[in-house]
């Protein structure tokens, strides 16, 4: 299976995913370090943040810090998904891909994005909280306040259910293989 | 399984060896153990057949099926 092996598709996304498991791991270090910073320097944060939303509250810095702290274990999720797909990866470079293993593997990913998906009920109410202590203070409607977009998508739910199903191909996959190498 | 093979019993009385017939049907001994310790899912037609030439016996005398051991009635 050396063909496989130099493939640059499998090579370019075996890079990928490793750059991407060290940035998920960067981030999650930035936003501890974050989330402890601005409660420590909350008063100073406040201050400067008050030079755009003059009656900011006090709650804000609170709230951004269980916001950044929130999206940890969602980062950790990522990293853990990232590892199965290079786990994967890593199978399809041996060319034995039809192995039980990565059925699993591609159900636990779609359990994870389940779980990522359900993890917005949770933030969503943080980010809705910051809104209203910065927004609500800047004397103009609220609206101001900027945060990133937190909503289920349905194309994160229909790509686990497709790796569910992928999962189950998996494991026919490896019955047939089982059977072929039993083949005399 | 209910299927049996009794590629022993039919090396003993042809009274060829494992590695013999491994060479005679081009196949390697590691997948005639198979056959022989009854660890094989399925067997080619081209398998048998190679078997079954150099054996000089039919696919009826290289297999057996043993009801007892599990195997579906017609019902």
């Amino acid at each position: 299976m050396t063909q496989l092996k130099k493939d640059p598709v499998l090579a370019i996304a075996t890079m990928l995913i490793r750059l991407l498991q060290v940035f998920t791991i960067i981030g999650m270090a930035a936003l501890f370090v974050g989330g402890i910073g601005i409660l420590i320097w909350q008063g100073k944060l406040l201050m400067e943040l008050a030079v755009a939303y003059p009656e900011i509250s006090s709650s804000f810095p609170y709230l951004l810090t269980a916001f950044l702290f929130s999206m940890l274990p969602l980062l950790a999720l990522f990293w853990l998904q990232l590892s199965r797909i290079r786990a994967i990866v890593g199978t399809v470079e041996e060319g034995n891909p039809f192995v039980r293993i990565n059925g699993v593997r591609l159900r636990f990913i779609a359990i994870l994005i389940f779980i990522q998906q359900l993890a917005v009920f949770l933030i969503a109410p943080l980010i809705a909280g910051m809104q209203y202590a910065a927004g609500r203070y800047a004397g103009s409607g609220g609206d101001e306040f900027e945060t990133i977009d937190f909503e289920i998508s349905l194309t994160a739910l229909l790509v686990g259910l497709l790796l569910i199903i992928l999962g189950r191909v998996f494991e026919q996959g490896a019955d047939m293989q089982e059977d072929l190498e039993g083949t005399v | 399984m209910p299927v049996s093979v009794k590629l022993d019993d039919m090396l003993a009385d042809s009274g060829i060896t494992l590695t013999e017939l491994a060479e005679r049907v081009d196949i390697t001994i590691a997948n005639l153990s198979i056959l022989k310790t009854g660890k094989a899912k399925a067997i080619r037609f081209s398998t048998l057949e190679a078997i079954c030439r150099e054996l000089e016996c039919q696919p009826g005398d290289l297999l057996g099926f043993d009801k007892s051991e599990g195997g579906k009635s017609d019902a």
